[in-house]
């Protein structure tokens, strides 16, 4: 929550320019399925490199080689599926307010038997994202954070110190 | 319910790839943000970039600690209208 300071080291313009996804919702949310899982590996390292170090400096390589993918993915597609991918995504826009593919399942099958025909992609099963899953990276975990050493800490009476009764009784003598 | 987890299996599988080109976005405007203020306030005494008069804004922290900056921090060189319009975005989608 600042303003970035010239001590901070900041990517260099071409560490940051990588061919993006020119995509919209639609087409994207159609594409999601076959997408994620055909870049899973990569999808899964980058997501455990921006949980672990939370640093989105230190992930670039990860995000490059995610998008990298992705652009690989709907390169793939176009050439195969384009036709019915298109189909299927403008039914999508037209047919739904949140992109769901509730109410176009038939050009939803047309798509996915070309995708599975030409590509050998399967769709995953419903539900094969909400899950929780295991990855194993090549990348070292990094240490835990050290405990934290407070040196302005007040100074405490030891403990023998002699704690004789009060002269006067309690102050809060409704207690009694 | 069906429906639901099916919708939100799109978002879980595109979350990387929206966070991958949100995250060099952010980097690129810091970077722009920077140059600016660099630029902006190179003719005033004793102004550090990105500090108040190189009071910065936390002290505990390591400097080349990577702290996330707000809407107004990365918008501050744009225009009121752009600003507005940036800040209502979310509610026209």
């Amino acid at each position: 929550m600042s303003a970035p300071t010239n001590l901070m080291t900041l990517p260099m313009e071409e560490e940051l320019t990588v061919e993006e996804i020119p995509l919209s919702a639609p087409a994207l949310r159609t594409a999601s399925y076959h997408m994620g899982k055909h870049c899973l590996h990569q999808s899964r390292e980058f997501m455990l490199c921006d949980n672990e170090l939370r640093d989105p400096r230190k992930c670039l390589k990860e995000g490059a080689a995610l998008t990298a993918c992705g652009m690989d993915f709907l390169r793939k597609l176009k050439k195969s599926c384009n036709d019915e991918f298109e189909t299927h995504w403008r039914c999508i826009e037209n047919k739904s307010s949140d992109l769901s593919p509730a109410r176009c399942r038939n050009s939803q099958g047309v798509y996915d038997k070309c995708m599975l025909d030409n590509l050998g992609m399967e769709r995953p099963y419903n539900g094969f994202y909400s899950r929780p899953h295991m990855h194993e990276s090549a990348r070292p975990q990094p240490p835990p954070p050290a405990p934290k050493i407070y040196t302005d800490v007040p100074r405490v009476l030891p403990p023998d110190y002699p704690k004789p009764p009060a002269k006067y009784g309690s102050r809060q003598y409704w207690f009694e | 319910m069906r429906e639901r987890l099916e919708n939100n299996d799109s978002r879980v599988a595109l979350q990387p790839f929206i966070l991958a080109e949100r995250n060099r976005m952010l980097l690129r405007q810091m970077r722009r943000i920077r140059d600016e203020e660099n630029e902006l306030m190179k003719g005033v005494a004793g102004w550090e970039t990105g500090t108040l008069y190189g009071e910065p804004v936390y002290h505990t922290t390591d400097p080349d600690e990577w702290t996330e900056p707000t809407l107004g921090e990365l918008w501050t060189h744009a225009s009121e209208k752009n600003i507005k319009e940036r800040e209502s975005w979310a509610f026209w989608v």
